[in-house]
């Protein structure tokens, strides 16, 4: 008979690896190395990128850097406009799930993919609301976009945990 | 697509609606929101702040900091802001909170309620420890590793906590709940299939428990609390006994049937219930089984009501007791279902639960262990045992009745009341052996050496003494009372009229004249016990819990 660990102590297991993926993770983001070496990189491709769609979309943008600026409107992408943060959140959850080393692995190269893309879309349209409904851009920069995106980063996780996790582990 | 997908999906689509909604209901609430945070929190910084010299005040879509150099003499100045994007969460919140389908909506708003006040501490406190932060310049705040964590800590909130924090609220309460899309069995009868398994597997009973005390006087291989070997688990009672002794046992259980008015209830039972009601409001969509539901029943059925679990309870006294024992429509409404050991229970169930709620289970026996002789007994030797519902007036008759035709007939009664019942006082005679306190091994051998087995029932549903005796392979002599027919049929033994002595004494002396009729009788008996094996038996209460899993909860 081989030892039965409780459901409540696995439970228990993953909130705390959870957690502490989550710490990890994010004081690992705020370390001058990896805001230099990772961060600011990615926040130049979005911007990059950004500006790409933009013009695909007829809206001349220009790109400096990390300064995004279409007609009549600019705005500056940080490491948190990056969507990294939400990332980070999102691979914890993976990480802490009990699955297979694969499944973890296409959880995250997946749903990862996902939130850095729906981040592109945040970028495109707030450089929108920010040319044609500047008052509303604050509250769609930090409170609509953001819910949306954490949001989505669940949706995205609830999804790896039914679709790729094999039943076996649950 | 999977149906897990539209699932998710459409409670993507239910939440960017809702959300969409209640997003200019936020920009309206948020000043009074502001007052509400602010004043609460002054209410704080009165009691901890020596001297008092921070005020809050909400402000639009802010709060401000109100600093007085000398409290409220001196021109106050305002010192910086916090601002509104941290209380944002309520949206998230409220909207995964309404998002889900299919849930009652007093557990949603108790659900919202519990979210919403979580993030209102959660506000109050980042907006006391963050005082210190928005009245100092950040680089200030660096210049010591304390100050260097308290930035890490608040920023932390600012960039991931505070939007993520909804959501683990929400998961940790809908827990609870069990409604999260497109995971775990889908609440209420929504998408089910007949013979739909999930989570509360009707056929395994995994999420089964069965509540209740032992009786003490069963042998160890008997009692219906056997059945937790076959099915479901047994909630381990906190004491071993139901009343106890003494005077204070006494003065205890009498307060507790005074107050649940239940004659039979005790301090055990209750204490068992207590765990088992404990054990109940923390698991979902599991069955409970009080065994002894006739004495051991009374909080688990409001227990019920709180939890989404189901509770059956089998019920064991004849009809006339469970009148007396005040079994009522108030006892019988939360339960799920009832288990009666003999149809002729029915009859008082019948108006106080709808019939497809009331099922009759038999009584068990472990006939591996109950067997018959290798080798059958030639003496003209009579077993009767136990005491309860036993008719010692028309026993000792027939034992009479049968002397004066067949003196050489001895009788072995076993656990019966010979000292405190009047008519077995009486019967003082060496070919009547009172034995007590048997080993199972010791009942074993005293059916094995009988010739046949006597019960003298007032009344009955069913019977360890008598299951056991058939297993043994004893012909039966017995009263055709309650329940003895159904388990006895019509060739393993005798029924006799209810108080007929005459009847009693002539099947005895029938049975042991006719060592053919014996014969038969005994192979009878014993092939129709082994129909009743626990394990046999165990069936039938799975499919009942299989039935009442599957129903609606309510």
């Amino acid at each position: 008979m081989g030892l039965v660990i409780p459901q409540r102590l696995l439970l228990m297991k993953a909130y705390v690896i959870f957690l502490a993926c989550i710490l990890f993770l994010y004081t690992l983001l705020r370390t001058s190395m990896v805001r230099e070496y990772v961060a600011e990189p990615l926040a130049v491709a979005f911007a990059s990128v950004g500006a790409l769609a933009l013009n695909l979309l007829s809206q001349k943008a220009t790109v400096s850097g990390t300064l995004l600026s279409v007609e009549g409107f600019s705005a500056t992408i940080d490491d948190v406009c990056t969507g990294i943060f939400v990332v980070a959140i999102y691979l914890s959850a993976v990480l802490a799930y009990p699955s297979r080393p694969m499944e973890k692995l296409k959880g995250l190269v997946l749903g990862a993919s996902g939130i850095l893309i729906l981040n592109l879309i945040r970028v495109v349209s707030l450089m929108y609301i920010g040319r044609y409904l500047p008052n509303f851009f604050e509250t769609a920069h930090l409170l609509v976009w953001q819910s949306l995106v954490i949001f989505s980063a669940f949706l995205a996780w609830l999804y790896w945990t039914e679709r790729f996790v094999g039943a076996p582990q649950h | 697509m999977l149906p897990n997908t539209k699932a998710l999906l459409a409670f993507a689509g239910r939440f960017l609606l809702i959300f969409i909604f209640i997003l200019p209901l936020w920009f309206l609430l948020t000043p009074a929101y502001n007052r509400l945070l602010a004043s609460s929190a002054n209410i704080v910084l009165s009691l901890v702040e020596d001297p008092h010299v921070t005020t809050l005040v909400g402000w639009r879509r802010n709060i401000a900091i109100v600093r007085a150099e000398t409290p409220f003499r001196k021109g106050v100045k305002v010192q910086g802001f916090t601002g509104y994007l941290t209380h944002f969460n309520f949206i998230l919140m409220t909207a995964l909170v309404l998002a889900p389908r299919r849930i009652d909506w007093r557990r949603r708003c108790k659900v919202l309620a519990i979210a919403l006040g979580i993030l209102f501490v959660t506000h109050l406190l980042y907006l006391l420890i963050g005082l210190k932060f928005f009245q100092q310049p950040e680089l200030e705040a660096f210049q010591s590793l304390a100050g260097r964590l308290y930035v890490w800590g608040l920023n932390l909130y600012l960039s991931v906590a505070s939007q993520l924090f909804p959501v683990l609220i929400w998961m940790a309460l809908y827990r609870t709940v069990r409604s999260i899309p497109g995971r775990g069995p889908v609440p209420e009868s929504e998408n089910a299939p007949e013979g739909d398994t999930g989570e509360s597997d009707p056929n395994s009973s995994k999420n089964v428990y069965l509540v209740g005390l032992r009786q003490r006087h069963h042998a160890s291989h008997s009692g219906y609390e056997r059945f937790s070997r076959y099915v479901g688990t047994t909630l381990k009672p906190p004491l071993n006994f139901r009343r106890g002794s003494g005077a204070l046992a006494g003065l205890v259980n009498r307060v507790v049937t005074a107050v649940t008015r239940h004659p039979r209830y005790s301090i055990g039972a209750l204490l068992t219930e207590g765990a088992a009601a404990f054990h109940m409001l923390r698991h979902r969509d599991a069955l409970y089984h009080v065994i002894y539901g006739d004495s051991d029943l009374w909080l688990l059925g409001y227990a019920r009501l709180r939890t989404r679990n189901r509770l059956v309870a089998t019920f064991h006294e004849p009809p006339a007791f469970l009148e007396r024992f005040a079994i009522d429509r108030q006892r019988t409404k939360n339960l799920d279902a009832v288990v009666l050991v003999a149809e002729s229970q029915r009859v008082h169930f019948e108006g106080l639960l709808p019939p497809w709620r009331v099922f009759v289970v038999p009584h068990g026996v472990d006939t591996d262990f109950f067997c018959p002789p290798e080798r059958i007994s030639d003496q003209q030797v009579c077993i009767a045992v136990g005491g309860k519902l036993r008719d010692f007036e028309t026993f000792t008759l027939a034992i009479n009745l049968i002397w004066r035709v067949d003196p050489s007939v001895r009788f072995v009664l076993v656990g019966t009341p010979h000292t405190k019942d009047a008519h077995l006082r009486r019967l003082r005679d060496e070919r009547v052996h009172f034995r007590r306190g048997l080993s199972d091994e010791e009942l074993r051998r005293a059916y094995q050496t009988s010739k046949l087995a006597v019960f003298s029932f007032r009344d009955s549903t069913v019977n360890n003494a008598l299951l056991e005796a058939m297993a043994c392979g004893l012909p039966i002599v017995a009263t055709d009372v309650g329940g003895t027919r159904q388990y006895l049929g019509g060739e393993s033994g005798v029924l006799c009229p209810p108080g007929d002595a005459d009847a009693l004494a002539a099947g005895v002396l029938q049975v042991l004249a006719d060592p053919a009729l014996a014969t038969r009788m005994a192979a009878a008996s014993r092939a129709r016990a082994l129909g009743y094996h626990y394990r046999i038996v165990a069936d039938q209460l799975r499919q009942v819990y299989s039935k009442v899993l599957l129903t609606g909860h309510d």
